[in-house]
């Protein structure tokens, strides 16, 4: 687990000298504002690395991104704005959650699917099990055999 | 000569799996008891054989034999002999073979613990046994043989990466592997039966103990897994939702799935279909894990295209074991009529429930894991699947089981009264409400937190209340509730343990929303506020390891009265490579832990950190820990009872029908 | 010897699948399993019924139901009776003819029977002069955990580290060297080269210092003040760095090798470009060369390394493995270059024109062929 991570982190360490994901200098000084930041980071992949958002990754172009992210903040756009440019800029790859298209239709429908699914074959398999008869007591014959079958040797 | 032995018991090991499948079946399908007899010989033979080459391989890697290409490719003569031995599945042809070793130990230990069972069933779980090791020997042998030799030999290998030679990390494959393999034989039973047609309550006390077994490896190697990222990747991060973790849960979800779905098999013979679906199912999961860490298919769709052999050769076992299941499932559909019958509000219907939760959570998991790869093969177009995705699916339905879960142990089979388990169960939810409201009033936080702490006391409280009503309530004192307590069978002292430590975890989970965190530039001889800690950054040292050179900060700890802790974060510089790595500091406080990590020393002596307090954060673990401790529990009832030792007492009589 | 271990490892799986075709057959346990689990079953029934998860009359049923399999268990399992002789002995004599040959055959293809163990311990204790570079490196190396204190190992082995680009050890070898031999100016110059190499061509403070005491000790050392002047240039003040360097080429014995080098540097940093005189061409080449040495053998090593992973997944190209094992050659790294030659044997097996190029290369470069 975590293997891919490490091979990224260890190529970007042979790039760049270890730096922290977010740096002291890219953080804002309105607290309020470097939460929106931190929050709206989380939704974009560091798109050189493997499963790594651009909050958690090292690479220089996370750090840009990061940098764009916060000056926009400052500047007063809103998420959806940044979200758009971003996406504009990068494509949905940039997007951790990916949008609802005919692309991902599937994806997004995938796990109201399979409880439809697995409902309705319960249901089936509910209707076959009724009038099933329960099970009557042993008669004699079945007594007699449990008994020599129990009877210790 | 001992590489060279071993290659060749390699060899004999594979000669051996098929003559392990051949035989039993031969014995079993033409009735010549004789030949179904040998199985358990064959399958330790198999094992002795797949251990010597292990053996020679390890020895290869100890005294630096680099005529040997993966020992070249792999080790270094100047690394401490701990990760000589451990590097020899820290790469891919090494790691094949220690889940071959795994899974041959498995084949082994069935045919030594299973004297019990049928004979035909025991041949026929060993040469499904034999068939797995066949496919994966015949994959090594070909396609990943660790045993290729160079000549002339090099005079030194090529230096393991830094980051892999961490304890955490040497101990982590073979947890996950036991876990991940030891699916193989509730796989091999499922085969088996499906073969004998025969699928009752004796094989379903058979699967149990070694469901167990394989559940509570895979539980312990996600758990360590998971906190080996934690201390080692910086700023504490555990679960990311990257697929190489996923690879890991899916078997996890289908498994713990089908731990409770063999409990209703023996107890009630119903379920039928679901067990052996689940049994398939998880054993696939682990194999298609295997399949996406091993092939490179996860780095990149293209580098996959460019040299498939390895992933088309998993692929192509994969296939053969999912689809002949598949067949023989459908070719014993008869044979899996329902035997108990049981109303929607029943123990078996909880357990249905679960099944479905955890099995849509499971499918969930695989189809945002596989998405992304199988757009970008049919259409070209590059989507990201990340945890935002996960965990936005997931919530619903581990809010549902979560909110279940207490109601399980304590429905009646066959049919349940929901109302008056409710009642019984007035007081967990009281206490899981009054947990979130008090939290949530004097701590704030994101929602999600408080929320998550009341869920994690409901089902904490839950889990005690089945023990608590059994012992304690029925008894007049202290002697009475102990002797009450110890006549609770461990099968459900296990199963409520196992679902308190998942309360656990919850509330670890839960107290992240109040972790605190400061990236700031700190200098030397400074105290900056850290939650309810005040951290001192007290100076500077530096030292010198065996490959790389260490800078240290010393920082203390202190609450309003005095110092609590001392902390040494550092950044180890690896200058052959031109690595930095950095070392967290971490100290578990209060259950809590306070971590901090540097890097990016400055000319004037101050350095960029990231300070975390992260309060509760080690229930995440704790809580794995008493999971498989609940296994463990569990396990051992089972085991106790597996023998079937004494024999039937007269009494029996008057209690039949 | 190794072929009689083999044998005796064959003979012992076949005993291991064999052995119990010669004992007698025990008795299925299937019948007394059958009252067993049902004893079990109605154990574990009465004990949901007391715990109240289950009512009487269900579990009446379910004791009844249990019971009906338990019959049907002990009926089916008295039922398969022996049908022995002729398959048997047809698998047994399948196995003892089949698992060998396949053993012996596929190892045949796969394995590599006659070639010894090899760790490097053996390694280097052998003596004689086959031994390559690396090996006497490896067994000074060996020498000297012994005798922490003889210098001379230390001497022989830091210009060697340099120059493998192991570079930390050969800083550790000198600063070894000035502990035990005290202080001299050829010493502090070439610690302060490998202080550069290891800060990628930097001249960081601490190296300067060293070229500084090492000037101090032996005032015309070359090497000290050639860095003096990188450190000058590196730092922006170009005309320091040409005055010191033209003073030392000034002041050059007529012979030095060196000189050339330290022209191309004045010629460059005085803006003048040179033409290429070998190295690495294309556009990366002007980059390699504005790099200071040390980098660019870094630099260098990289896109040996680069090429070398290359041909790992794309073997069919004789070009490449002629430039990488030229390459290697060059660097001196004649073991690595036998490997890779090794390595495009087996790439281009099937290319065979391909491969007596790359044949006819080793051998002008003085390679053996493997």
């Amino acid at each position: 687990m975590g293997h891919l991570r490490l091979v990224c982190l260890a190529m970007l360490m042979c790039v760049a000298s270890l730096s922290h994901a977010v740096t002291p200098e890219e953080v804002l000084s309105n607290p309020q504002q470097e939460a929106r930041a931190r929050a709206l980071s989380s939704q974009f992949r560091c798109l050189v690395c493997q499963n790594e958002s651009i909050d958690e990754s090292d690479a220089s172009l996370a750090k840009d991104i990061r940098t764009i992210i916060r000056k926009d903040i400052v500047a007063g756009k809103s998420d959806a704005e940044i979200t758009r440019f971003l996406v504009a800029r990068y494509g949905d790859f940039v997007l951790l959650k990916p949008p609802l298209d005919r692309a991902t239709l599937l994806l997004w429908g995938a796990p109201a699917l399979i409880v439809l699914l697995a409902a309705l074959f319960m249901w089936q398999a509910r209707r076959q099990q009724r009038g099933e008869p329960e099970a009557p007591p042993l008669d004699a014959a079945e007594e007699a055999a449990l008994a020599r079958l129990m009877r210790p040797e | 000569m001992i590489v060279e032995a071993g290659h060749f018991a390699l060899v004999l090991a594979l000669a051996l799996a098929i003559t392990q499948t051949l035989v039993p079946l031969a014995g079993t399908l033409g009735g010549d008891r004789q030949l179904a007899q040998a199985a358990p010989s064959i399958a330790i033979s198999q094992f002795i054989f797949v251990a010597l080459a292990y053996g020679a391989l390890t020895y290869a890697h100890v005294v630096s034999d680099f005529s040997v290409r993966n020992v070249y490719e792999n080790s270094y003569s100047k690394m401490p002999l701990i990760y000589k031995i451990t590097g020899v599945w820290g790469n891919h042809e090494g790691s094949m073979l220690l889940w071959v070793l795994i899974l041959a130990t498995f084949g082994a230990a069935v045919a030594a613990f299973s004297r019990h069972l049928p004979r035909d069933l025991r041949a026929n779980v060993i040469a499904m046994q034999g068939l797995l090791g066949t496919a994966f020997l015949l994959f090594i042998l070909l396609a990943s043989n660790p045993f290729l030799r160079l000549s002339p030999a090099p005079a030194q290998g090529q230096e393991l990466n830094p980051i892999l030679q961490d304890p955490g990390l040497a101990i982590h494959p073979p947890l996950l592997y036991l876990g991940y393999v030891g699916f193989s034989v509730t796989f091999a039973y499922a085969a088996a039966a499906l073969i004998s047609g025969r699928i009752d309550p004796v094989w379903a006390r058979f699967v149990r103990p070694w469901t167990l077994v394989a559940w509570i490896f895979l539980t312990l190697g996600i758990a360590m897994g998971s906190y080996w990222a934690y201390y080692s990747l910086g700023w504490g991060g555990f679960w990311f939702w990257d697929p190489v973790e996923n690879a890991s849960l899916m078997p996890w979800l289908a498994g713990t799935a089908l731990l409770h779905s063999v409990c209703v098999m023996e107890k009630r013979d119903a379920l039928k279909v679901w067990t052996i679906f689940l049994a398939v199912l998880t054993f696939s999961l682990s194999l298609l894990g295997t399949f996406l860490v091993r092939s490179g298919v996860l780095t990149s769709v293209h580098a996959f295209a460019v040299d498939p052999r390895r992933g088309v050769f998993i692929l192509a076992i994969l296939l053969f074991f999912i689809g002949g299941s598949l067949a023989l499932f459908a070719w014993r559909a008869s044979a899996l009529k329902p035997g108990g019958i049981f109303a929607p509000v029943s123990r078996e219907g909880g357990l249905v429930l679960n099944n479905l939760l955890l099995t849509a959570t499971c499918a969930t998991v695989v189809i945002g894991t596989l998405y992304p790869l199988a757009l970008q093969a049919l259409t070209g177009e590059k989507i990201t699947v990340g945890p935002p995705f996960f965990n936005l699916c997931i919530a619903p339905f581990a809010l549902v089981l979560v909110l279940a879960m207490p109601f399980g142990p304590l429905l009646a089979w066959k049919r349940g009264d929901l109302l008056a388990v409710a009642q019984r169960l007035m007081a967990a939810a009281v206490l899981g409400l009054a947990a979130a409201v008090i939290f949530a009033a004097t701590r704030g936080g994101p929602v999600i937190a408080p929320v998550g702490v009341g869920l994690a006391v409901w089902l904490i409280v839950g889990s005690f209340i089945d023990l608590y009503e059994r012992s304690i309530k029925r008894s007049s004192g202290f002697a009475s509730a102990l002797a009450r307590s110890r006549g609770i069978p461990r099968s459900v002292w296990g199963a409520n343990l196992a679902h308190l430590g998942f309360g656990v975890t919850l509330l670890g989970l839960a107290a992240t929303g109040w972790g605190v965190e400061r990236v700031i530039n700190i200098k030397p001889a400074t105290t900056y506020a850290l939650g309810p800690w005040q951290v001192s950054f007290d100076h500077v040292s530096k030292q010198a390891g065996p490959n790389y050179r260490e800078t240290f900060t010393h920082m203390t700890v202190s609450d309003g009265s005095g110092v609590v802790a001392v902390v040494r974060p550092s950044i180890r510089y690896f200058a052959a490579r031109q690595m930095d790595k950095t070392e967290a500091g971490i100290k578990t406080l209060d259950l809590g832990q306070v971590y901090i990590s540097i890097a990016n020393e400055k000319a004037d002596g101050s350095l960029d950190a990231r300070l975390y307090w992260k309060p509760l954060v080690s229930l995440i673990w704790l809580g794995a820990l008493v999971m498989a401790f609940g296994g463990l529990l569990s396990l051992s009832d089972v085991r106790l009872r597996l023998g079937f030792a004494r024999r039937a007492a007269p009494k029996a009589l008057k209690a039949a029908g | 010897m190794i072929w009689s271990v083999l044998f005796l490892m064959t003979a012992g799986a076949l005993l291991g699948v064999l052995w119990p075709f010669s004992r007698g057959v025990a008795d299925d346990p299937a019948r007394g399993l059958a009252s067993n689990f049902y004893q079990a079953q109605v154990d574990a029934i009465e004990r949901d019924r007391q715990a109240a998860l289950i009512d009487d009359e269900d579990a009446r049923i379910a004791r009844a139901l249990a019971a009906r399999r338990a019959l049907a268990d002990a009926k089916s399992a008295g039922d398969n009776a022996v049908r022995a002789g002729r398959l048997r002995k047809v698998t047994a004599l399948a196995v003892a003819v089949l698992l060998p040959a396949l053993a012996f055959g596929l190892y045949a293809r796969i394995g590599t029977p006659t070639m010894p163990d090899d760790p490097l311990a053996a390694r280097l204790a052998a003596t004689g002069d086959n031994a390559d570079a690396n090996i006497m490196i490896a067994r000074v190396e060996a020498q000297l955990k012994k005798h922490p204190d003889d210098v001379r190992g230390f001497e022989l082995l830091a210009p060697i580290y340099l120059r493998l680009g192991r570079v930390q050890e050969a800083v550790a070898a000198y600063r070894r060297i000035i502990t035990l031999k005290g202080e001299s100016g050829p010493v502090r110059a070439d610690y302060g080269e490998a202080l550069v190499a290891e800060a990628n061509g930097v001249v960081t403070p601490q190296a300067l210092a060293s070229f500084d005491k090492a000037l101090k000790l032996e005032p015309d050392n070359a090497k000290a003040r050639y860095y003096q002047g990188l450190a000058a240039a590196q730092s922006g003040d170009k005309a320091r760095a040409l005055s010191l360097w033209r003073a030392l080429v000034a002041s050059a014995p007529p012979d030095a090798g060196w000189v050339d080098m330290v022209k191309a540097r004045i010629a460059q940093v005085s803006g003048q470009q040179q033409g290429p005189q070998g190295g690495p061409a294309g556009p990366m080449a002007a980059a390699v060369r504005a790099m200071p040495p040390a980098a660019q053998l870094t630099m260098i090593h990289a896109m040996v390394a680069k090429l070398s992973d290359r041909l790992q997944t794309q073997g069919n190209d004789p070009a490449g493995w002629q430039q990488l094992i030229r390459s290697l050659v060059v660097l001196k790294e004649n073991d690595k270059a036998r490997v890779a030659l090794a390595n495009a044997r087996k790439a281009l097996a099937a290319n065979q024109a391909g491969w007596s190029q790359v044949e006819a290369l080793a051998q002008n470069l003085g390679l053996k062929t493997p």
